[in-house]
């Protein structure tokens, strides 16, 4: 999304009527776009006592009372700040702004404007606002509609636009790194808490214990449930490596159940012929956003003696399955705030959800070296606290989530219609659940060449998996590579495209127009 | 009681101080139902189409005049049209001020 930022002479003469009609609809339809999300308003903080000492001294100069004249102005800066948001100016960006070439007020507001990741427009009727040396355009109000419309169809898209909502919540990031800056509280501080409280209300479960990243939130899980040398923990091959890692790094075994052809999951039905005696826990993962066949494999597990099992949600938070949110479906979920997962962070960061008391307590003193008191060590455990900051990071992003889990799944649909059209097989979504779409996943013969194509007209493309764990060198004496013949499939031929939830409607046409154009056959008898 | 608050990116922020006897208290607050989106949507292919195509709809002056109506609303009696001011006189009126609260 682009942004604008206003200058003090365009809002002054929307608010002093000091140009004809036309122009103040024009700055007026501007602001509305803002106000409607077609585009973002920003007006630097810097600005804004201008603005006051410029329309308190207009009023004053016309006989009107000073506290009546201040008492306006501020109202006007109070709605003027329902549509676009204060753009700060740093402390750190002062000795910038002294050797620029214009005034220092200008300055500013341009090393401000200069922070914001999409393309950003200064709204100004100063032809001399010197914006040279940066990104930053200098528009006429009138100018600003023709410079909106939509870029070339030849720019690079992002595979995942993390800029677009940098943008949206920055106020927010900065209220909140900056709290934590000040307390100082950068390990297990009160953002922690807060974001563990709000987490578990999110997903229903009774605990959430935020923890360093995705993989940590598993590994801790499995030594809370005392899993070691001799268990096996049933999982899938058709995953990021993390999910097989870990049952290694405690000593178990991993025990690959194939994959369903059409979601991607592990295949619930195959599940129970891998039971055995040394099973202690069964470890499905809620591929590409949408959640396994959680009852079928909790059924299973309770058939079988309570085996623990932990969702492996990574890729789903935010997801729901017949009701319930996906990280609260079993006895553990794990998930993590990688930056390109559905809630991601600005580093890494996990989270691990659970209802039993005793489990949760277990995370919490594994997650800080075993540690029940201080300098107590009750058990084995690791250093695998999530930072202050990230957390601070997740509460600013929270308020979005709702809004971006709606904008996955509308995403996603429209995808889906599009993608059908053009008859290409792709992942399938059950009805009795959704999916966060963390990737958009579609199957292809040819897929290098496919890559090539796209990445040729600015599409980026991913894959997520080229090789099932059980063919993987690490791994492959684990299992034998033919025996999970669904996932070995499925790597041959999945690729990811572009998904984000600012992701646009054109964007989304020009990615599948470019799928149809590339020649590419669909694949015959994979669905 | 009713107090005034801005709904800001998913936070209701109070546009005055608020001493509570509690620091965390439940509230119904009232959405007016203009901002209730029916279903979610796309991001558009093209800010400035939708607001026209909104525009087609309803009237483009009338889109337009929301927000001039908001700020004639808040100036009340203040609200005249005035003559246009170039920046350098913005310049001149904001040294002026800053001269009146500095004392220079």
């Amino acid at each position: 999304m682009k942004n604008l930022v206003f200058d003090v002479n365009a809002i002054l003469d929307l608010w002093l009527s000091r140009r004809p009609e036309a122009q103040l609809k024009t700055i007026a339809s501007l602001i509305l776009l803002c106000r409607q999300g077609s585009a973002r308003g920003w007006v630097a903080s810097s600005s804004l006592h201008v603005l006051e000492y410029l329309a308190v001294r207009q009023f004053k100069s016309e006989g009107i009372d000073p506290a009546v004249a201040r008492q306006t102005v501020r109202q006007l800066l109070n709605k003027l700040l329902e549509d676009l948001n204060p753009l700060s100016c740093f402390g750190f960006q002062q000795d910038q702004t002294l050797v620029a070439q214009t005034d220092l007020e200008d300055a500013q507001i341009v090393a401000a404007a200069s922070q914001l990741q999409g393309p950003t427009a200064m709204v100004t009727n100063d032809k001399r606002f010197d914006t040279r040396g940066t990104a930053v355009q200098q528009l006429m109000p009138t100018e600003v509609s023709e410079w909106l419309q939509p870029d070339s169809p030849t720019e690079k898209l992002d595979f995942i636009d993390l800029k677009t909502q940098q943008d949206a919540i920055r106020p927010q990031l900065e209220s909140h790194l900056h709290r934590v800056l000040h307390h100082g509280q950068y390990i297990l501080g009160p953002e922690v808490r807060e974001l563990e409280q709000r987490l578990a209300t999110y997903t229903g479960a009774q605990h959430c214990i935020s923890v360093a990243s995705g993989t940590e939130a598993l590994l801790i899980s499995l030594m809370a449930l005392g899993i070691g040398p001799g268990d096996e923990v049933i999982t899938t091959p058709f995953t990021f490596v993390a999910t097989a890692e870990v049952i290694v790094l405690v000593g178990a075994k991993p025990v690959f159940v194939d994959a369903e052809l059409d979601t991607g999951n592990i295949d619930a039905a195959l599940i129970e012929s891998r039971i055995t005696e040394r099973t202690k826990a069964i470890l499905p993962v809620s591929l590409y956003g949408q959640p396994a066949d959680m009852d079928a494999i909790n059924a299973m597990a309770a058939r079988h003696g309570d085996i623990p099992v932990i969702e492996d949600a990574a890729q789903s938070f935010g997801a729901m399955y017949k009701g319930r949110k996906s990280g609260n479906l079993s006895t553990i979920g794990c998930t993590s705030f990688f930056p390109s997962k559905p809630l991601g962070c600005y580093g890494d960061g996990g989270a691990i959800f659970t209802s039993d008391d005793q489990l949760a307590q277990a995370c919490r003193e594994i997650r800080v070296h075993g540690q029940s008191q201080r300098y107590v060590h009750t058990r084995i455990g690791v250093g695998g606290r999530m930072d202050t900051l990230q957390c601070a990071i997740l509460l600013a992003k929270l308020p979005r989530f709702d809004h971006e889990v709606a904008q996955r799944i509308a995403i996603g649909q429209r995808y889906n219609a599009l993608i059908d059209q053009v008859r290409i097989p792709r992942i399938q979504q059950w009805p009795d659940r959704t999916s966060v779409f963390a990737q958009y996943t579609v199957l292809v013969d040819d897929r290098a060449a496919l890559q090539a194509k796209l990445q040729a007209t600015g599409i980026p493309t991913a894959v997520h998996y080229p090789v099932p764990l059980n063919q993987q060198p690490a791994y492959a004496h684990l299992c034998c590579p033919d025996c999970t013949p669904a996932a070995a499939r499925l790597a041959q031929r999945v690729i990811s495209l572009p998904m984000s939830p600012d992701i646009t409607e054109s964007g989304l046409d020009r990615i599948v127009a470019a799928l149809q154009a590339s020649g590419h056959p669909p694949l015959s008898q994979l669905q | 009681m009713q107090v005034e608050a801005i709904y800001n990116q998913g936070r209701i922020e109070l546009t005055q101080p608020l001493q509570l006897r509690h620091p965390r208290v439940r509230v119904i607050v009232e959405v007016p139902d203009e901002e209730v989106p029916d279903t979610p949507s796309m991001p558009s292919a093209s800010p400035v189409a939708a607001t026209l195509n909104q525009a087609e709809r309803s009237g483009l002056r009338e889109i337009q005049d929301d927000i001039l109506k908001e700020i004639i609303q808040i100036l009340g009696p203040l609200y005249r049209q005035r003559i246009a001011a170039s920046v350098t006189d913005d310049k001149q009126v904001y040294m002026d001020s800053l001269a009146e609260k500095h004392g220079s």
